[in-house]
């Protein structure tokens, strides 16, 4: 029974749990064989076990660590055996080289998906624009008099642009202010034209 | 009388050499925290010289790292069945290989 006596490691243990998390700053790793390199090494990741590896300057015979790292990997089914001439460090190197393939055309996938999404959003903008466009041959080409009837009358004329300049471009012209040209020939009626009007009935009325 | 006592004292005494010949005088006690120390003092008819001689050369431990494992041994007797707080057992970097391999050897 435990009666909160204090449980103390051994000297080796203490000595294992020092050595675990330095692992990078330790030196004369190279002084150990292998059994001690694997204790040491069973809650390293790979890349640790790759960089020891590299700074002792030989290959680690830890098979157990790379078979725990391959069933770590979520690919490997549970009940998975290597085959007669594959190592388990073997695997896991194809393991993580299909993963990176796997990984970069995903990525790939996204970054397509993603691009088609924002141009799509793009085309669907509305612009709004605060400047307007006048059809720069209107005036040149055709001398349209400056009534209400004659402007009637231009809209026959063979030219589509003249005729309804907002069909050239709908999305702009939903927004835009009248042209400039309809204004120039769209004259406002004068104060006095009820007047003379009433007048040139008069006359008209007159002469019957 | 003094002479029983001086026997005594002397058996209880164990000597252990470093591989540069630092001698470490300590209780035979202290020393059976480790497995292998023990288990050559301890045997029953033993015949190991190091039992008779009371003292024991380690030609692979260096000095710094058997005075370390000897610190171990006090260490571990001295909170063993205490239910003070357990301080951290102190190691120097630059040793602790050479004292994860004698603490195997020793089985401590």
């Amino acid at each position: 029974m435990d009666f909160g006596l204090n449980e103390i490691p051994t000297l080796f243990d203490i000595c294992l749990n020092y050595i675990q998390p330095r692992l990078d700053s330790i030196k004369n790793l190279s002084n150990l064989n292998d059994d001690f390199l694997v204790r040491l090494l069973e809650k390293a990741s790979p890349q640790q076990i790759i960089l020891t590896e590299a700074k002792i300057g030989r290959e680690i015979s830890a098979e157990e660590l790379w078979k725990k790292h391959c069933f770590n990997t979520s690919f490997v089914p549970p009940d998975y055996e290597v085959e007669e001439d594959q190592t388990w460090r073997s695997l896991y190197q194809q393991l993580t080289e299909q993963y990176e393939e796997k990984r970069k055309k995903t990525g790939d996938n996204l970054k397509k998906l993603y691009s088609s999404a924002e141009n799509q959003r793009k085309s669907k903008q509305i612009k709004v624009l605060t400047e307007v466009v006048t059809p720069p041959t209107y005036r040149s080409t055709h001398s349209v008099p400056k009534t209400s009837s004659s402007s009637h009358s231009s809209s026959s004329t063979s030219s589509p642009r003249t005729s309804s300049p907002r069909t050239s471009s709908p999305r702009v012209s939903a927004y835009a202010a009248p042209p400039r040209q309809t204004k120039s020939t769209y004259s406002k009626p004068q104060a006095n034209q009820p007047k003379l009007m009433a007048k040139i009935l008069k006359q008209v009325g007159k002469r019957k | 009388m003094s002479n029983e006592s001086e026997n005594d004292l002397n058996s209880d005494v164990l000597r252990l050499y470093s591989s540069s010949g630092h001698e470490f005088v300590l209780s035979r006690k202290m020393s059976y925290v480790s497995g292998t120390i023990k288990s050559m003092l301890n045997a029953d008819n033993s015949n190991f010289m190091e039992d008779k001689l009371s003292e024991i050369k380690f030609r692979e431990i260096s000095t710094p790292v058997l005075e370390k494992v000897i610190q171990y041994f006090y260490f571990k007797n001295k909170y063993t069945n205490s239910t003070s707080d357990l301080p951290e057992f102190q190691i120097n970097e630059k040793i602790v290989v050479d004292l994860l391999l004698s603490a195997h050897f020793l089985d401590t």
